[in-house]
């Protein structure tokens, strides 16, 4: 049934991605940037209701909840013409404005100490829309509050709400140049624990690869924030367009996600879109086609994750997911699946069918754009393991110094042992261990009688 | 004697020839014998026939009786003839009462001789007429004595009858077509209003002088020229170019039928789409026969499962009508961006005389405008896109079951998420090729057609070519496709009903059972589906290869499923 998302957007990247992305949304849907519905919107055939809602006197309201530790990003937007878009109510700022530090350990006992707070903003969301399906959370693995509160968020929207889907757009760290969070492997590794196990679904926002994208594709040698956010957000939009241009299939969020992950641990998605262009250079000599865009949407280059190279080239897609927005012509996408599969342009799964979903959407018709055709694919790739195995190694090398671990001692969790670190470790390592498994034509009997997969599997249904 | 004759001749009994009952002239015996020569007393014989005739002509054409146009005109035709008859008599007893000429019987015989035989033909026509309803198929009965007398005179005569009632057609074709009124108050002409207010022909009163298709073209200008004056759409121009329908001979209306329907098809064209009515009800069915908004039918069957999962008694039938209608209505009001005019077009019923659950009886109504309904969404057109909604329904409501055990994934073992995902993956592209590689490639074909088109009557073809091949590509007239998709989905069904059901025990057997019967179907599916592909050729294969392509996109289904099966036996 067509459905109702809340966004939940935590710590400074958290509210950066997200702050872009309902500009994105206002922009595609024509409501100002205070709410209003502007004049040559009114006819649209769109569904604004999954993201926003109407309040008494008409205006258009996000289904936002704004949470940080420290006051920067939300003053930013609270002082951008932005500042009257959301509802005040949900915006919580920590009264001492400290921050978590940098410190996942840090975030985790804001979130305990917050929780009451911050629960009543979310379940007043959750009350007052009609049929809420989802909870989107943006944040990022590697800093304090996006990771830390992000995680104790994750724990306790599972449990208080086991029926919603949980699904995050994480924002993985760049690992192309030196972190000043020098715990930032520790903070990965705890989130990247409850992704697995509290998430039904995590985007994941490869830094490394939206900076190589950046640089590379749209020729701007250092990135700011704000580009790398706009590619973030033309994502985040071209991801949830089928939701709020609905066509045939695809129009609710488990519609998008439960023909992606085919078991309970893959669930980590790649994404990639095409054209990306700065300029006008290249789509305005040609034509783009729905072969063009299928086909590059395949290409690495294109993709917003950094895997390692496949040297075995045994790693393989589970499923994709391509959405097509533009003016499209329908015979060229049975053309364009028959090109692929003959040029065997993209690998499958060995256990299970396995096929290219293609899903036409509109574009918005009140953002004009240079291409006529721009697609972005969804993809369950076994190689995403590649970027957890590197979070892994960075950890151990760090866990074996016993390097920075003194300010997580000051967190209650780990007062008495680091046994919670090592446990994230186990189930890291298992994840990459099922996605290995999930390149083999016997995946489906792998891990069947393991019983570190059952205690884990019953941590969460308990 | 002579006056007598006369007199009788002109139809008119007297005291020497009397009048029988069977209408047959006959001497009085009494006095027969009035000087009558046995010659003479022969010839009386031919004589007082054609006094019959003349008698029954007269009594036919004198009669008032109003209740046919072609009749009176025949009427008029043959008073006529008759008038003639007579006056050539009035002359003869001129002649004789002068004493200008001496005439006896003989004479009078061998003056009147040549008239017999048209009378004699014209009785036989009027016999023949007389059999008949009354309608424009009497032109038909003249038309074949004219072509059988074999004399020259009788022919003329009967061309002239002939022509009168045509000149009554073409008052008829000409009001028809250029008024769209049927001048027609004793029901004779081929095109007529029928009890739901349509007008259509009657096959059997189109007359010999016009053709089948031709009375179509003629059909379709007067309800064009209809829906124009609704519209109040007709120019100066188009009476300008339908008034010389009036003043062309008959011979030459073929062509002019012709050119009229071209313009007609024009001109219903512009009205159909310059005020958007054609696009509006093409993009209404898309979005709902064919379900191209999935977000509605998302929401109506949530909300209205346990109604269709009922199997209907007639009394139940008419209350959950009304709340499957209401239903729609709401899921239409939510998701459908439409004014609420044209949204109530739309209805929702069960089919009473079928058996089996709601899903597999529910259908939709869409009232059209005129000229639409009428000419383009016939009841056999909609029943055809009701099939296609049907079935794609149902492939909707089972992935909607299927998502819905999605969220309790972890919970669950290898073999129930491996049931899942190979489901979910046939019906997903199951769903994708029916409604990407055949409903979205065939619209995109109409459009192109429609976009270069100017013509009703083409786009009418257009439309029913798209429609037909939708059919044929999701395999509607292929009993067994039909039949695989329903196991499909009963499989489906079964496999989520016992998640509703909450009864864990027993589910791995069930599953592996399921899990049999899923190999099955799919080799059963590729050998129809290769079967077909082999057995057919150029165009018919090209769809077949598409789903196949789709279903099978890693070889998983036909090749990853053997092998798994023969490791299964090999392991036992």
């Amino acid at each position: 049934m067509p459905s109702e998302v809340i966004t939940l957007q935590l710590g400074q990247c958290g509210n950066q991605i997200g702050f872009e992305f309902w500009k994105k949304l206002c922009a595609e849907h024509g409501i100002s940037s205070e709410g209003v519905l502007e004049d040559f919107a009114t006819e649209g055939v769109d569904r604004k209701d999954v993201f926003f809602y109407q309040a008494d006197d008409e205006h258009y309201i996000p289904r936002a909840v704004l949470l940080d530790l420290e006051p920067r990003v939300i003053n930013t937007i609270m002082n951008s013409p932005y500042a009257k878009l959301y509802n005040p109510e949900n915006i919580y700022l920590s009264k001492h404005g400290g921050g978590a530090g940098n410190n996942w350990g840090s975030g985790y006992s804001h979130g305990e100490r917050l929780f009451d707070e911050i629960f009543d903003i979310i379940d007043r969301e959750a009350e007052g829309s009609e049929n809420l399906e989802a909870f989107t959370l943006c944040h990022s693995i590697a800093g304090g509050t996006g990771s830390g509160l992000g995680s104790y968020m994750l724990e306790r929207i599972s449990e208080r709400y086991p029926k919603k889907l949980v699904q995050t757009y994480s924002v993985f760290p760049n690992l192309a140049e030196s972190s000043d969070v020098v715990v930032q492997p520790y903070n990965s590794l705890l989130t990247l624990k409850r992704l697995t196990l509290n998430a039904d679904c995590v985007v994941v926002l490869d830094n490394t690869a939206l900076n190589r994208i950046a640089t590379d594709r749209l020729h701007i040698e250092t990135p700011s924030f704000t580009q790398i956010n706009s590619l973030v957000s033309t994502i985040m939009s071209a991801s949830t367009a089928t939701l709020r241009y609905p066509s045939y299939m695809n129009n609710d969020l488990i519609g998008l996600v439960a023909p992606l992950i085919p078991t309970p641990r893959l669930h980590f998605l790649m994404t990639g879109y095409t054209p990306l262009t700065n300029d006008h250079e290249e789509t305005s000599v040609r034509k783009t086609t729905v072969l063009d865009v299928m086909r590059r949407l395949l290409q690495p280059q294109n993709m917003m994750v950094s895997t390692t190279p496949d040297r075995n080239g045994s790693h393989c897609y589970t499923s994709i997911l391509n959405i097509i927005q533009g003016e499209v012509d329908p015979t060229q996408i049975h053309k364009s699946l028959q090109r692929i599969r003959e040029r065997k342009l993209a690998q499958f799964i060995p256990w299970g069918p396995a096929s290219i979903q293609v899903a036409l959407s509109r574009k918005s018709p009140y953002v004009t754009t240079s291409h006529r055709v721009s697609g972005l694919m969804l993809a369950n790739h076994t190689s995403i393991s590649t970027l957890f195995a590197r979070t892994l190694q960075q950890f151990d090398k760090l866990r074996k110094r016993e390097a920075f671990l003194d300010q997580f001692r000051k967190e209650a969790m780990f007062q008495d042992s680091l046994d919670e670190m090592d446990d994230s470790r186990d189930v890291i390592q298992s994840l990459v261990d099922e996605y290995t498994a999930a390149t083999k034509s016997d995946y489906l009997s792998w891990g069947m009688n393991r019983p570190g997969a059952l205690a884990a599997s019953s941590q969460t249904t308990a | 004697m002579i006056r007598e004759l006369l007199f009788m001749l002109s139809g008119q009994p007297g005291a020497l020839f009397v009048k029988k009952d069977n209408g047959q002239f006959e001497m009085c015996s009494a006095i027969a014998d009035v000087g009558l020569c046995q010659s003479e007393k022969e010839i009386i014989k031919p004589l007082l026939k054609i006094g019959s005739n003349v008698a029954f002509l007269n009594e036919f054409a004198e009669d008032r009786k109003m209740n046919s146009l072609y009749l009176e005109v025949i009427k008029q035709s043959i008073a006529k003839c008759v008038t003639e008859f007579q006056e050539e008599l009035l002359v003869i007893e001129v002649e004789i009462l002068e004493g200008s000429s001496m005439l006896g019987v003989t004479g009078i015989h061998s003056k009147i001789m040549p008239h017999t035989l048209l009378l004699e033909y014209l009785k036989e026509l009027v016999d023949a007429i007389k059999l008949q309803e009354p309608n424009c198929l009497l032109m038909d009965t003249i038309q074949h004595y004219r072509d059988h007398c074999g004399v020259s005179k009788i022919i003329a005569t009967f061309q002239q009858i002939y022509n009168v009632c045509l000149k009554v057609l073409h008052k008829q074709l000409v009001s028809w077509l250029l008024f769209g009124k049927l001048l027609d108050p004793y029901n004779e002409f081929f095109i007529h209003l029928d009890g739901s207010k349509n007008f259509v022909i009657n096959g059997e009163k189109i007359p010999n002088c016009l053709s089948v298709s031709l009375a179509q073209q003629v059909l379709f200008v007067g309800e064009s020229v209809v829906a124009l004056s609704e519209a109040q759409d007709l120019s100066e121009e188009d009476w300008e170019f339908m008034g010389k329908l009036r003043k062309i001979p008959f011979e030459n209306i073929v062509e002019i039928i012709r050119q009229c329907r071209d313009q007609m098809a024009r001109r219903l064209w512009n009205l159909v789409t310059e005020k958007d009515r054609l696009n509006r009800s093409l993009n209404m069915i898309l979005n709902t026969f064919l379900m191209k908004k999935g977000d509605i039918f998302a929401y109506f069957i949530h909300q209205t499962e346990s109604i269709l999962d009922g199997q209907f008694t007639p009394v139940q039938l008419v209350a959950n009508q009304f709340a499957l209608q209401q239903r729609l209505m709401n899921s239409l009001k939510k998701y459908l961006e439409e004014e609420e005019a044209e949204i109530e077009r739309l209805s929702v019923n069960i089919m009473p005389d079928v058996q089996g659950q709601g899903w597999e009886r529910v259908f939709l109504e869409y009232k059209t405008e005129w000229p639409l309904g009428v000419l383009i969404f016939t009841p056999d057109t909609m029943q055809t896109y009701n099939k296609i909604f049907r079935l794609l329904l149902n492939l909707r409501r089972i992935q909607l079951n299927l998502n819905g055990l999605w969220k309790n994934l972890v919970v669950l073992d290898k073999p129930v998420l491996e049931l899942r995902w190979n489901l979910q993956h046939v019906l997903i592209h199951l769903s994708q090729y029916i409604q990407i590689d055949v409903i979205e490639v065939q619209k995109s074909i109409m459009d192109r057609q429609i976009d270069q088109c100017q013509d009703f009557d083409k786009f009418r073809s257009a439309h029913a070519n798209f429609l037909v091949v939708i059919a044929a590509q999701t395999f509607l007239h292929v009993p067994a496709m039909q039949a695989c998709f329903k196991d499909l989905i009963h499989l489906a069904l079964k496999f989520c009903g016992f998640f509703a059901n909450d009864r864990k025990e027993g589910l791995m057997l069930l599953v592996a059972e399921l899990n049999l019967e899923f190999e099955r179907l799919m080799q059963l599916l590729f050998s129809l589906l290769n079967g077909m592909y082999q057995q057919s050729s150029g165009t018919t294969m090209e769809p077949i290869a598409q789903l196949l392509l789709r279903l099978d996109f890693n070889y998983y289904l036909t090749e990853g499923l053997q092998a798994k099966s023969n490791r299964t036996i090999g392991e036992i």
